[in-house]
């Protein structure tokens, strides 16, 4: 069940290679910093630096605004695309201009794009894509900037090195590759804004060439379409296992409602936290666990509200080795 | 554990312990650079790339290369110093406070020994007129024998210490690789000290490390080649199963080796500073160490509550003792020993 309906805004919008005009109702909905919008589900932040590596994920999208080369779209109610530019410059002014704008309703900023990458002989292959799990950066200067940034897949094997400059020397290639097997232009200006705001961040990047001299910008160009499709069916494949990922979630969610238990807020929450803590110790499922805690106590002579803290009291101390010295 | 690239330090062609690492490695690039610092630790390194994509320095210790080890490090009496060799470790241990020590996880092994050991005479000399015993540990910030057969600096230490009398050589390890040391003499002030933790906490929190049997089987090879030997049941974390698996654990100690010839057994519990404690739970989601019941005391550290750490030392040293250790060989690393 969505929030808002995304028609009226569809209807308005201007088209996507339209000027800077703004779709008004949604604009609204989107940018206002009334109650309404904090009532608004919290959506997802797509950045991509080009409009070709985004293509495929604006087949439905409406245009929401655009400034210089950056611009916003919505693709549907739970996320939002823009267009950066190149340059870790152009990712940090645009990325922080949208979530200034947007910070009470972004929950999570996702990177798609193409990058190089720096070791030819290694195991990365043309063509596949990459879950980041840090992002560094070499300046103009010939060196690194001391900060760096992790997504929120840090068990990922893969890190990127964004740059402004062109490698032109084998010196470069090495400092560079000491910090990262891939390199692109824009990720560490994303993740430092994200930083900033205090969100999340993941990136996504698909390696299109091995850096050399002598690489063909253009025949990289020509392939945006494919790339985009690419990235997109990449995109489509997260986000089925990421639902399957929050499977634990639902199951404590659905073993406390069927519980038959009498639960606060606050109870829920704590026994929420408890019944994770317990997932690391036990492979038992949760609804099990519950079922065999009530047939245990179905002869006690217990409110519900008392059986409650009884299963709360129950799971501390399976958990907490300390009351067993 | 493979290494990526080993990065040289220019200068050091004519080091012979450079030459030797460089030479354990044929087929890797041997890059070679200014001064390691350009690289390591210039930007926060993602810990858990040690797991794909080690990269190995050989590089020049400058700076401070022997320092003063902190309060209750060691037995008490003595000065206590450790020396800098290398920077990581090949192993993942969960509890490790080297996952946010250093910004990056890549190994890098000085090779400079003979301004090590110069700084550790200078020390020496000061230290042995008023003591009688002068301590300097290895390892501290890596383990000291996991990658000795590669640095190859062992025979070095050992003829520098058996000129120093007065002085105390103890390595730190958590290794089964003792072959370095068991192709040399062992000398009378050299201490092989052995971090043991219980079957179930090595499987759950000592990745890649050698199994507890398989570090019992070395301490008794090495027992037997005459090295005195000392024992850390250091951190010792506390379990569902902490009783069976410390019993356990101490029986093995008793039945393999020569207890009454341990020269020490210290004890000791987790210790995280806030930033360690999160490192923990980012590179280790599913760590069994949020199980376990840490307390955020008053300077921020995260640690056991006194009541758990004294029934934890009490257990375990009852168990000690009854297994034929004595007082005089136990003490507790880095806490209070008054009251043990």
């Amino acid at each position: 069940m969505f929030f808002f309906d995304f028609s009226e805004a569809v209807a308005t919008s201007v088209p996507t290679n339209g000027g800077c005009a703004k779709s008004d109702a949604l604009t609204k909905l989107l940018f206002s910093h009334s109650p309404i919008s904090n009532r608004l589900p919290a959506v997802n932040l797509l950045i991509f630096a080009h409009y070709g590596e985004a293509q495929s994920f604006l087949s439905s999208a409406s245009k929401l605004w655009q400034k210089g080369s950056m611009s916003l779209f919505a693709i549907d109610e739970q996320n939002l695309l823009l267009i950066c530019g190149e340059g870790i410059e152009k990712a940090i002014h645009a990325t922080s201009y949208c979530l200034g704008q947007q910070e009470a309703k972004i929950k999570r900023i996702y990177n798609f794009g193409v990058c190089g990458c720096l070791e030819a002989d290694s195991n990365y292959t043309i063509d596949t894509i990459y879950s980041i799990s840090s992002v560094y950066a070499y300046s103009h200067l010939d060196d690194y900037s001391f900060r760096s940034f992790a997504s929120q897949d840090s068990q990922s094997p893969h890190s990127c090195i964004s740059t402004p400059v062109r490698i032109l020397n084998e010196n470069q290639r090495t400092k560079l590759n000491y910090a990262a097997a891939l390199v692109d232009r824009e990720l560490w200006g994303i993740a430092f804004s994200a930083k900033t705001f205090g969100l999340p961040y993941y990136a996504f990047k698909l390696i299109s060439d091995f850096v050399k001299k002598d690489v063909n910008c253009f025949e990289i160009q020509n392939k945006a379409l494919e790339y985009s499709q690419k990235l997109f069916q990449h995109w489509m494949d997260y986000k089925k296992q990421s639902l399957n990922e929050h499977s634990l979630d639902q199951q404590i969610s659905s073993a406390l409602e069927e519980s038959g238990l009498h639960l606060t807020q606050s109870l829920k929450d704590k026994l929420y936290k408890e019944f994770k803590k317990l997932q690391i110790l036990n492979e038992e499922p949760i609804d099990s666990w519950v079922a065999k805690f009530n047939s245990e106590i179905q002869n006690e002579n217990l409110l519900p509200k008392q059986k409650a803290k009884f299963l709360l009291k129950r799971i501390e101390d399976t958990l907490n080795p300390h009351l067993r010295l | 554990m493979k290494f990526k690239r080993v990065y040289l330090e220019k200068d050091l062609g004519d080091n012979l312990f450079a030459q030797n690492i460089v030479k354990h490695f044929p087929n890797l690039p041997v890059i070679e650079i200014d001064k390691y610092d350009n690289y390591f630790g210039k930007f926060r390194k993602s810990y858990l790339n040690k797991r794909h994509s080690l990269d190995l320095f050989i590089a020049r210790k400058k700076g401070l290369r022997v320092k003063k080890a902190p309060e209750a490090y060691g037995n008490k009496g003595s000065p206590h110093y450790y020396f800098v060799h290398a920077y990581n470790c090949v192993y993942e241990c969960e509890y490790c406070y080297l996952q946010s020590y250093f910004k990056s996880p890549d190994i890098v092994l000085f090779v400079n020994h003979e301004e090590i050991q110069a700084d550790i005479l200078e020390i020496y000399k000061k230290e042995s007129l008023e003591h009688s015993t002068v301590c300097f540990h290895a390892g501290e910030f890596s383990d000291s024998l996991a990658l000795s057969h590669i640095s190859g600096e062992l025979k070095s230490y050992f003829e520098f210490f058996q000129k120093l009398p007065k002085a105390r050589l103890e390595f730190r390890t958590k290794s089964s690789n003792i072959k370095a040391l068991l192709k040399l003499e062992a000398p009378s002030n050299v201490v092989i000290s052995y971090s043991l933790s219980s079957e179930n906490n090595n499987k759950d929190f000592d990745h890649k490390t050698p199994s507890s049997t398989a570090r019992l089987k070395a301490i008794a090879k090495l027992q037997k080649h005459g090295y005195k030997i000392a024992i850390h049941l250091d951190p010792i974390i506390l379990t569902n199963t902490f009783k069976e698996d410390y019993r356990k654990l101490i029986q093995d100690i008793s039945s393999t080796l020569e207890i009454e010839n341990i020269e020490h057994l210290s004890l000791g519990v987790p210790r995280f500073s806030k930033e360690a404690y999160k490192d923990v739970f980012k590179h280790y989601p599913k760590s069994k160490l949020q199980l376990s019941p840490f307390k955020c005391g008053s300077q921020g550290k995260y640690r056991y509550s006194d009541e758990v750490k004294d029934s934890i030392f009490d257990f375990v040293k009852r168990e000690l003792l009854s297994s034929g250790f004595s007082n005089k060989q136990l003490y507790l690393c880095m806490d209070d020993n008054e009251k043990f």
